[in-house]
């Protein structure tokens, strides 16, 4: 071996040969890396990105992604089936906004053998069974869009629905993401007039927004050049979920490990008046969004999304979702649980105002014995099926009444066409 | 430590049990053909292969890491851009 590494020295590099072998390393790797995530998400590899970039709301679904379970269709939407943005005639059309908990996202405590929610079996679509059952709207097509976008707060879901959503013209707007905007905690002493809680800083993606869009760096043209290769080649893309994968848990590692560790010091939590100044601030969104609707003549309803560790000692939980709640408990302050249920009277109190429906789950999660929390916050498919009966349940005249303004559209939209 | 941001489910248990038995075969595949690869580079060449390659996975982790370190994961609950 030392003769032939001594030869070797000798001897020019076949530089051609070298590269020539990255290359056809790059393909191998690339047909291997096809190979797997058409095994893992049972489709062609076509994107990771779960997001794109919008003007209106920071952010829509990425059509293109491919993941087990999360497709998006071509308008983004989480949806299987894709819908004209101008209304079919004849058409009692239902789109629903917000966040994970209508997108039907998963956390990393989830339930024992939990499996991504596809998008045949969110709320949308299981409200859409419901209504096309409904014999009082036999004889009207039905379409539930799900606008839902992970991480969405009131102040996207109003944005997007002023510039983008109303236009589609749906009859009814339902508002999901109130877990969004009233977290798990709440503020503590200061941060509201701080602007640190909830929707107040800027959304996290926007950062990053700003570093894609208008950072001018070496480290910004890197990251495009990227962005660019992982959209293309299911290699890269692998190699960077791997290697933000990696690089993530080797910092939460050393942090959990860090010698300077400072216990948290005691939480005072923001008084009454300040909790108004915060909630205050989100029903202005929530204004503009029916003000917006009544002006397109538009129903709205506004959904309460409960979480998990508040309902200890409310709901029957099963098993799998006791052994949830037992690692997501610790911590659990009663001041915060009442926050929470005093920002749901509050929107309770505006909807009631403003004449919009109230949609309060709680009744279906005392009752109801099934697994219906999949994680912290998110439905099942069975709670997603749930929340949807809950809804057309309470819906039910508002449905049937804009079901009858659709049919007698179409009945005067008919002699206008054979004229 | 806390807790993995990733979502890990079964069947994405099952697929990285599909992505080592993969990475394994190749590198079997590898260790059976060695005189074949030796055929192809010498060892200095294979050397200079071996440090390309690790030159690009470096660059990745340096634009990563830089970006992680401004952008902490725990923001990202569900993924960054």
């Amino acid at each position: 071996m030392p003769e032939d590494a001594a030869h070797d020295s000798g001897t020019p590099i076949r530089w051609g040969r070298v590269f020539g072998l990255l290359l056809l390393g790059l393909l191998v790797v690339e047909a291997a890396s096809q190979v797997y995530v058409y095994a893992w998400a049972g489709e062609r590899f076509r994107s990771f990105h779960k997001q794109t970039w919008s003007p209106y709301g920071l952010v829509r679904n990425n059509p293109d992604l491919t993941l087990p379970g999360f497709h998006h269709n071509r308008d983004g939407f989480r949806n299987l089936k894709d819908f004209a943005r101008r209304k079919p005639s004849n058409t009692l059309r239902v789109i629903m906004l917000g966040g994970s908990t209508l997108y039907s996202g998963i956390a990393s405590t989830h339930v024992a053998g939990a499996e991504r929610v596809d998008s045949d079996a969110t709320a949308a679509q299981f409200l859409e069974q419901e209504l096309r059952a409904d014999p009082a709207l036999a004889g009207v097509n039905v379409e539930v869009i799900n606008a839902a976008v992970n991480f969405n707060r009131i102040v996207e879901i109003s944005g997007g629905y002023l510039a983008e959503y109303a236009h589609w013209q749906p009859d009814v707007v339902i508002v999901f993401g109130s877990a969004n905007n009233f977290n798990v905690s709440m503020p503590e002493r200061g941060e509201v007039y701080r602007r640190e809680y909830g929707v107040q800083p800027d959304h996290a993606w926007k950062s990053e927004f700003d570093r894609a869009a208008n950072r001018k760096t070496f480290l910004a043209m890197s990251e495009h050049a990227v962005l660019y290769l992982e959209d293309n080649l299911a290699g890269v893309a692998l190699a960077k979920k791997g290697l933000t994968s990696a690089i993530d848990d080797a910092f939460a590692y050393a942090q959990a490990r860090s010698f300077e560790k400072r216990p948290a010091p005691p939480r005072t939590y923001a008084g009454r008046e300040e909790c108004d100044l915060y909630v205050n601030e989100y029903l202005g969104y929530a204004d503009a969004l029916v003000a917006a609707a009544k002006r397109n003549n538009q129903e709205v309803a506004f959904f309460w999304e409960y979480f998990l560790r508040h309902l200890g000692g409310i709901r029957p939980f099963g098993e799998r979702e006791q052994a949830v709640y037992d690692k997501i408990r610790r911590g659990q302050s009663r001041e915060e649980i009442d926050f929470n249920f005093y920002a749901r009277d509050r929107l309770a109190d505006f909807c009631g105002e403003r004449g919009v429906t109230f949609l309060n789950p709680l009744d279906v999660l005392k009752t109801n014995r099934e697994t219906l929390y999949i994680d912290y916050l998110h439905y099942t498919k069975e709670g997603n099926r749930a929340m949807a009966r809950f809804i057309h349940e309470q819906m039910r005249e508002t449905f049937r009444r804009r079901a009858q303004m659709v049919r007698e559209g179409a009945r005067s939209q008919a002699p206008a066409a054979s004229e | 430590m806390t807790p993995l941001l990733q979502v890990i489910t079964s069947r994405d248990l099952q697929s990285l049990a599909l992505a080592a038995a993969l990475f394994l075969s190749l590198a079997a595949s590898a260790f059976v053909f060695r005189r074949r690869l030796r055929g192809l580079l010498n060892a200095r060449e294979w050397r200079v292969f071996f440090k390309l390659v690790a030159i690009v996975v470096m660059a990745l982790l340096l634009v990563f890491t830089s970006i992680a370190v401004e952008f902490p994961a725990e923001k990202f609950i569900y993924g960054r851009f």
